[in-house]
């Protein structure tokens, strides 16, 4: 909160001077008169002037959103689009989308904010905000994507139609929250239908007594990302990334949860899929294709994420081939980029995968 | 009210907004790192194996700081320092598909500026890479405030914006005297169409359809040749320079990803009427 509240004259013109200098910086060409609410849900430009309210719903700045995400218990959406590899990308063509940063914790639903949506969409967004609110109609909900973006209106207006009591708006999105100095983190899309997709039926329950098949489990090389120390390390981590590549497949045989796969019938897919990106574990379920080939159940991708030569992550997903979902997503920090903290932290992930499958 | 408790105001005031500026200094920095990771990623993916050095001398890029449209932000660079200059790439840090373009310059090119539009999807760096002849790469960056430019819808109405699809036009911005070099302005009608924009009447995405390679020759004689991918802004405008021994004629041919092919052909000096 500002001290001056009723400053006398000669303070007030050195206040609003300041005031103004520093209103100008932020928000350099971007003043614009906001626009009136529309009745309904907005289907014109995405990016066109926004409106300074919403009907029903509170709007929110980022300071003030920060508190309330620091007492906790709210439910932030991100409904930012999310890109797509278009058709008709030249071979060889750089196709390589940069993490989705969100604000921490957010769910990243795309497609939740457009001006109108198909039925078994908007049951999807209903159902999953009703399952992070935990079916309860009172909780905070906070709806954002872009500094200037309709979509964000949209889907806050489609929760207040939901019956949610408490919605609200962070008209400033990422860009904002990322001015104001506060914190990220990467996040990935939430299963969308595209708008031409109907809802087929869940995974029908095992109703014989006998146990279930084990699934068919291809498992990609493990990936490094983040820092990786210069070319000096190259040769030592391509050495390090087969061994443990190995490792996790052989670990993860051992455990019998699996029937693990061969890769080498998918090897050309595998090299033509390597030469166009740059990870596997994250390029917008290119992966699947090899799933697909292989006939496996699931596909599991695993990457470790050198920050520097001490610390690092390793994660790994398992990805549904039918439906593309994320079934399992776990990440592990350890100390030590060498062979014994490598597969130390594979050791553990293997141990724990099991222990919780 | 007293001259100390105006004076505490004031210093209160500078305080609270020197404090913002430095929390803004702090996200800027936190950011920096991240973006320098996506460079070194991008340099892998895009000039494997291949060193880059600073082009502070060799390329020069204007690109306003916050753009006005995502959609169509201007970008002009200019060639000095009297290398010879073989083709620049244009990355696009945080666009899915980083690589916007790469221009190639043939014989008859005059290549010291190129003026194009493009689309940024989010905050970024936009880097300008050289080639030079001996096969160097030069780079220079500068960061962009802009978002959504990838999925902002094309135009009102795609069927519209197909009607007269190829068309060319072509503006002489200097006056022509054979041997030297003159600058040109190539405005093309395509929507461009990459796949991420969604029709606002039917709620899917719109087909990909977008320019592949144009090639721009004088007299036979290969003038550019561009490479260009998704982030090449709706109707482009490119602006470049050619060198005309004489009166000849502007050929120019556009590819696009459905195979379909345009061409048009100007009179230089421009034909009355």
């Amino acid at each position: 909160m500002l001290p001056a509240r009723r400053p006398t004259s000669a303070l007030l013109l050195i206040a609003s001077t300041l005031l103004c200098c520093a209103f100008t910086v932020r928000a350099d060409g971007q003043q614009s008169a906001a626009a009136a609410e529309p009745d309904g849900f907005w289907t014109g430009d995405n990016d066109a002037a926004l409106p300074a309210t919403l009907q029903g719903g509170t709007v929110i700045h980022a300071q003030r959103l920060s508190a309330l995400l620091t007492a906790g218990h709210a439910v932030v959406v991100d409904v930012s689009n999310s890109p797509r590899r278009p058709e008709g990308l030249a071979p060889g063509a750089p196709w390589l989308p940069a993490p989705h940063r969100t604000l921490p914790g957010a769910l990243w639903i795309p497609g939740a904010g457009a001006g109108e949506i198909t039925p078994v969409f908007d049951e999807f967004f209903r159902t999953r905000l009703a399952q992070a609110a935990g079916e309860n109609l009172d909780r905070t909900i906070v709806v954002y994507c872009h500094e200037r973006c309709w979509l964000s209106w949209n889907a806050a207006k489609r929760a207040i139609r939901y019956g949610y009591r408490h919605v609200y708006w962070f008209p400033e999105g990422i860009e904002g929250w990322t001015a104001a100095g506060l914190p990220t983190r990467v996040m990935k899309a939430e299963y969308s239908p595209r708008p031409s997709e109907s809802a087929g039926p869940r995974a029908s329950p095992n109703l014989s007594g006998a146990p279930p098949p084990r699934p068919r489990l291809a498992v990609l090389d493990i990936e490094l990302t983040g820092d990786l120390g210069g070319p000096d390390l190259v040769a030592e981590h391509e050495a390090l990334l087969k061994l443990e590549s190995a490792r996790l497949s052989y670990e993860l045989q051992r455990t019998g949860l699996y029937l693990l796969l061969d890769l080498k019938p998918a090897q050309a897919t595998i090299d033509r899929l390597k030469s166009r990106q740059l990870y596997l574990h994250d390029c917008n379920g290119c992966d699947l294709e090899i799933g697909r080939q292989l006939a496996a159940d699931q596909i599991l991708v695993a990457w470790v994420n050198r920050v520097s030569g001490l610390i690092l992550t390793l994660t790994y997903e398992t990805h549904e081939v039918a439906s593309g979902q994320i079934a399992a997503r776990k990440s592990y920090d350890f100390r030590g980029d060498n062979e014994v903290a490598w597969a130390h932290a594979i050791d553990y992930m293997v141990r724990d995968l099991k222990a919780n499958p | 009210m007293g001259v100390i408790r105006q004076a505490m105001m004031v210093a209160l005031l500078c305080t609270s907004l020197c404090f913002l500026a430095a929390r803004d200094a702090s996200a800027q920095g936190a950011s920096d790192a991240a973006r320098t990771a996506r460079w070194t990623e991008l340099q892998h993916a895009i000039f494997p194996g291949r060193s880059i050095l600073d082009g502070s001398a060799v390329i020069e890029m204007e690109a306003p700081l916050r753009a006005l449209d995502a959609a169509l932000v201007p970008i002009t660079l200019s060639l000095k320092g009297g290398k010879m200059i073989k083709g620049v790439y244009l990355v696009i840090d945080e666009n899915p598909g980083p690589l916007a373009g790469h221009f190639a310059f043939g014989p008859d090119a005059d290549p010291r500026m190129l003026k194009l539009r493009v689309r940024v999807n989010a905050y970024t760096n936009i880097h300008a890479v050289a080639e030079t002849g001996d096969g160097k790469l030069y780079s220079v960056a500068k960061f962009v405030k802009a978002a959504g430019g990838c999925s902002a819808p094309a135009g009102a109405d795609d069927g519209a914006a197909l009607q007269d699809i190829g068309r060319m036009k072509l503006k002489l911005l200097d006056s022509f005297v054979a041997g030297k070099p003159i600058q040109a302005q190539l405005m093309i009608r395509h929507p461009n169409f990459n796949g991420m924009q969604m029709n606002q009447t039917t709620r899917l995405y719109t087909a990909a359809r977008f320019i592949r390679s144009i090639d721009v020759s004088y007299d036979g004689g290969l003038v550019l040749h561009l490479d260009s991918d998704i982030s090449l802004s709706t109707d482009p405008v490119i602006t470049f320079g050619f060198l005309p021994r004489g009166k000849g004629k502007l050929t120019v041919v556009v590819l696009d990803t459905s195979e379909a092919k345009f061409g048009a052909s100007f009179d230089v000096p421009a034909s009355a009427g």
